[in-house]
């Protein structure tokens, strides 16, 4: 278990859980976000999270969100995590609309970024997101994710093509800005 | 099963897979073991499943029958008879207690007058000094210090290496060496 300060990240239970991301993937609303779009079954949907609940290192970190009441409200994140490079690429998707707008995101994005500073020694962690999603840009840049780069016209979204922003946060940004967040002593570099 | 005075190795068994989750999921129990990703509970129940020659594991009870950790050594019958050794007490009820000494003396008894080893070694973090404390109480020598070996919570840290052998073990803790 990762605690934030209001969320818990924790291992999917592929029995328990299925069904809300089996919901949640077919959802155009929450998709649109998304890299993928249904129509997914619930048998592909078991298979494409089969042994994603088995973490371990060299594999992406996948994690399931529990807000501070209990509820499963979505998943989240590190992929393309690069070793050498000491980087990852984060993930968040909040699929329970009822715990949209209520700074979910930012404690779930903020707890995954010290995890991946301080426990998994990277030291940069970036990502992308749409131009049609400025609640989620609004969430990063509050986190203290930078843009880097507006990648024109990269995706298809909603009945139009949309731009993918590229943001990234740095480890020793990320230690300046929430210096609660991290262990004393922790190594910059 | 092989029993030592405070606690009883015995086979791992499905039957723990809920403890080992909850305890592989405290930091404060993780804090000096090789684990920081969060565990699922299949993920333990595959690792107890997964009973394969190279990891001998045990289930740590105290002699009331609790189960309250575990410890394994590590390796295969080859020339050199020479395993690692891993342990850990989940239930913190039990920390300073002198289970993990005790536990630690049986593995090494298994080891030398079971599996006929010869060499046992492990590593630990240098400023877990309970830990320390606990292998050398056992009869395990510093052999060298790794210098900022192993990255944890932000930081490098020196990992200390140790080992035993069969001779010092059986003049150390000859009382639980069965001839």
């Amino acid at each position: 278990m990762i605690r934030g300060e209001r969320v818990t990240l924790r291992p999917l239970d592929l029995d328990e859980d299925v069904e809300l991301c089996y919901q949640w993937i077919n959802n155009p609303e929450i998709t649109q976000y998304l890299r993928i779009i249904g129509p997914i079954t619930r048998i592909r949907e078991r298979e494409m999270l089969e042994g994603r609940d088995l973490l371990g290192e060299g594999a992406d970190l996948m994690l399931a969100v529990d807000a501070d009441d209990g509820t499963y409200i979505g998943n989240c994140g590190l992929q393309e995590i690069d070793r050498r490079a000491r980087k990852a690429e984060l993930g968040v998707m909040i699929g329970d609309q009822r715990y949209w707008n209520q700074g979910y995101g930012r404690d779930i994005v903020t707890t995954l970024c010290a995890f991946g500073f301080t426990q998994m020694n990277l030291q940069r962690i970036a990502l992308g997101v749409y131009s049609h999603n400025p609640r989620a840009q609004r969430c990063y840049e509050a986190c203290g994710f930078q843009h880097e780069g507006q990648l024109r016209r990269a995706v298809y979204a909603m009945g139009d093509y949309r731009d993918e922003i590229r943001m990234a946060i740095l480890r020793e940004e990320f230690m300046q800005r929430y210096p609660e967040r991290v262990p004393e002593g922790m190594v910059t570099e | 099963m092989i029993r030592g005075e405070k606690t009883v190795l015995r086979p791992v068994d499905l039957g723990d897979v809920d403890r080992l989750t909850k305890w592989l999921n405290d930091p404060e129990v993780t804090r000096h073991l090789s684990f920081y990703l969060p565990v699922a509970r299949r993920a333990e129940e595959a690792w107890v499943k997964n009973d394969q020659p190279g990891h001998t594991r045990f289930a740590i009870e105290t002699v009331d029958g609790k189960h309250i950790g575990n410890c394994g050594l590590h390796g295969v019958a080859d020339k050199h008879r020479c395993w690692g050794f891993g342990i850990f007490i989940g239930d913190k009820d039990y920390w300073d207690g002198g289970y993990g000494t005790d536990a630690v003396i049986s593995a090494l008894t298994y080891g030398f007058a079971h599996q006929n080893l010869h060499r046992i070694h492990l590593t630990v973090d240098a400023d877990n000094l309970r830990a320390r404390r606990c292998y050398e109480k056992a009869g395990f020598m510093q052999e060298g210090v790794l210098r900022e070996h192993h990255h944890d919570r932000g930081r490098y840290l020196d990992i200390v290496q140790m080992g035993v052998l069969r001779a010092e073990f059986e003049e150390k803790h000859a009382e639980r060496i069965v001839s």
